[in-house]
């Protein structure tokens, strides 16, 4: 199980997907920070503090916002491709020809899932991390970096990464279900941007176990809130779900969920 | 010594959407396989060989019956699974991955070293392209590199499902010669293939199926039988008034594809039964020689497909009672 588990992680982190789309957003990542820092340079009052005016303060709160959007994307998109690529090469038969336990084949896949888009949703992260620290450091101030910031930081990408991980492997095992990386892409898109800001309206009760909105929650630390009346009325207020942990947890769920019922179809689908 | 490979009573049914369901194959017995032989899996396309093949690899699961490979049911495949090398349809790899790189992840899963995966890509003669991308060999390496991955874990059997497929005749040769070889080291190998005539030259047993259904098995000698007798061909100017000839002499013949040639069922020492009754019409020829069966007439006449002109086989329909005498209907054109 370790060969077999090795392996498909050395294969997961030796595609072009895995390597192409953390590359372009490291490329993102810089290029909008040059931006920045040309921006910034040009206007002799703007001095952004790195606490204060780009983190929103210890508690991190705004911190990692301009790449959460990204983020879960790209681990959803690495994790999908990981074994759409298979179905559509047609390698996953020469594969089952070596191991033909198919309950271990995606145990090994999961874990490498989820190691290997951890692994590479922390290094974008501490990247991010680095960018801002710089940028501040060149045209403001990083004042106020004291260890309790730090801490914050380590813990928000930790979280950044789990909850990366999880995307990593929910992409694959949607992708067990439908057979097809695209469909199962555009689909979590269709359901990201769409389909969850509806529910977000007029299911206010069930927004909150969106994998979405527990997966923001969990990384960032920060409670699920949800609409109480109606939006419609104008009695509408905003209470507390939930807290992180729980988010976690629900996120979780959903992707045990999806992993279980992919694990029940794959062991039951024909290879031809 | 019992077979590697048994199947009782195997049926597989593809369940369309549409409700039309699709019987790939019927349900049928069979054991095959030998240490250093090769074991000919043939019929048409679209007959159950790839189907059987992927029942025996646990890709598929049977519709009722069962496969065991080593005496091993193939729900349990993982046990044999080491001693198995097989290739299932077109060649499957990653293209943007180095053959080399291809075969060392495969090796990885069985801890097989890499000096392992430099030996047969040497095997195969790729050792100079190892390092190239699969997406930009061509077919035959392809092939090749799928041999080759099937030889990686040095297996007891070997299965190949249509390792002649886009090979130009020099591959095909060379394909020829390495499953010899893999054979003659004491291995059993298993080709599925619906190239008669390739398969031929190097199976010593054969299996034919047809539209699912198990038509005959046994060795090459036994299959050929089902061609009838030797027969004469003849190369005349006029073939019309040839056949013409023969038939008021009660003598079968057929034309053959290439022109001026007729196929005489009739043995070689009654030759010259035919040349007198030729010479009496005035009718003389300019070649002379006989032909042994071949796989491809039995096959035929197992399977009462009409003879191709030329190339593979044709699909044919359903199977016929073996022929009797030399009154069958072989090679020619009707």
């Amino acid at each position: 199980m370790m060969l077999l588990t090795l392996t498909e992680f050395k294969r997961l982190m030796l595609r072009r997907m895995t390597l192409a789309f953390p590359a372009g957003l490291a490329a993102l990542m810089v290029g909008g920070i040059a931006i920045a820092y040309f921006v910034i340079s040009a206007d002799a009052n703007d001095t952004p503090d790195l606490v204060q005016d780009i983190a929103g303060g210890t508690g991190l709160d705004s911190y990692f916002l301009p790449i959460a959007a990204l983020l879960p994307l790209m681990a959803f998109v690495i994790g999908a491709s990981y074994f759409g690529a298979d179905v559509k090469t047609g390698t996953i038969e020469q594969i089952l020809t070596w191991e033909p336990r198919r309950a271990r084949l995606l145990a090994a896949r999961l874990v490498s899932a989820f190691v290997g888009v951890a692994f590479l949703v922390a290094l974008l992260a501490v990247l991010y991390v680095i960018l801002t620290f710089v940028l501040a450091t060149l045209v403001g101030t990083t004042d106020g970096t004291n260890a309790e910031f730090w801490t914050n930081v380590a813990g928000a990408v930790l979280r950044l990464a789990v909850a990366g991980g999880l995307f990593g492997a929910f992409g694959m095992g949607v992708t067990v279900l439908t057979n097809n990386s695209l469909a199962s892409i555009v689909g979590f898109i269709i359901y990201w941007f769409i389909i969850d800001s509806l529910i977000g309206v007029f299911l206010p009760r069930l927004s909150v176990f969106s994998p979405i909105t527990n997966a923001t929650a969990f990384a960032n630390g920060s409670s699920v809130e949800r609409l109480s009346g109606s939006v419609f009325t104008g009695n509408a207020e905003t209470i507390v779900s939930h807290g992180p942990a729980a988010a976690g947890l629900i996120l979780l769920a959903w992707v045990l969920g999806a992993l279980v019922l992919s694990a029940l179809v794959f062991q039951q689908r024909d290879i031809a | 010594m019992s077979a590697i490979i048994e199947l009782n009573g195997l049926r597989k049914v593809y369940s369309k959407r549409r409700g039309d369901d699709v019987v790939a194959v019927e349900g049928f017995d069979l054991a095959l396989g030998r240490p250093g032989a090769v074991h000919g899996y043939l019929g048409p396309n679209g007959s159950g060989k790839t189907t059987t093949i992927r029942c025996l690899l646990g890709l598929i699961r049977p519709t009722s019956g069962t496969t065991t490979v080593f005496g091993v049911d193939s729900s349990r495949y993982h046990e044999v699974a080491g001693r198995v090398g097989a290739i299932v349809e077109n060649p499957k790899m990653f293209p943007n991955f180095s053959g080399k790189r291809n075969l060392s992840l495969l090796a990885g899963i069985s801890g097989i070293p890499t000096n392992e995966v430099d030996r047969v890509l040497g095997v195969v003669g790729l050792t100079d392209r190892a390092k190239d991308n699969f997406g930009s060999y061509s077919l035959g390496m392809k092939q090749r590199l799928a041999i080759a991955a099937a030889l990686l874990k040095n297996p007891d059997l070997l299965i190949l499902d249509e390792p002649g497929n886009g090979l130009d005749p020099a591959g095909i040769a060379e394909m020829r010669v390495l499953i010899r070889n893999i054979a003659d080291q004491g291995k059993a190998v298993l080709v599925s293939s619906h190239q008669l005539a390739e398969i031929e030259i190097v199976c010593d047993d054969v299996t034919i199926i047809s539209n699912g259904r198990l038509i005959e098995s046994g060795t090459l000698d036994h299959i050929r039988s089902f061609a009838g007798g030797d027969n004469v061909v003849l190369t005349i100017a006029d073939t019309e008034a040839a056949l013409v000839a023969l038939e008021q002499a009660r003598i079968v013949a057929h034309r053959r594809p290439k022109p001026g040639e007729l196929l005489v069922d009739v043995a070689a020492e009654r030759t010259s039964e035919v040349t007198e009754v030729l010479a009496a019409k005035g009718l003389y020829l300019s070649g002379l020689r006989s032909e042994r069966p071949t796989l491809e007439a039995a096959f035929l006449n197992l399977t009462g497909a009409p003879p191709p002109p030329d190339g593979p086989i044709a699909p044919p329909g359903p199977p016929n009672p073996p022929p009797s005498g030399n009154q069958t209907e072989v090679g020619g054109q009707q």
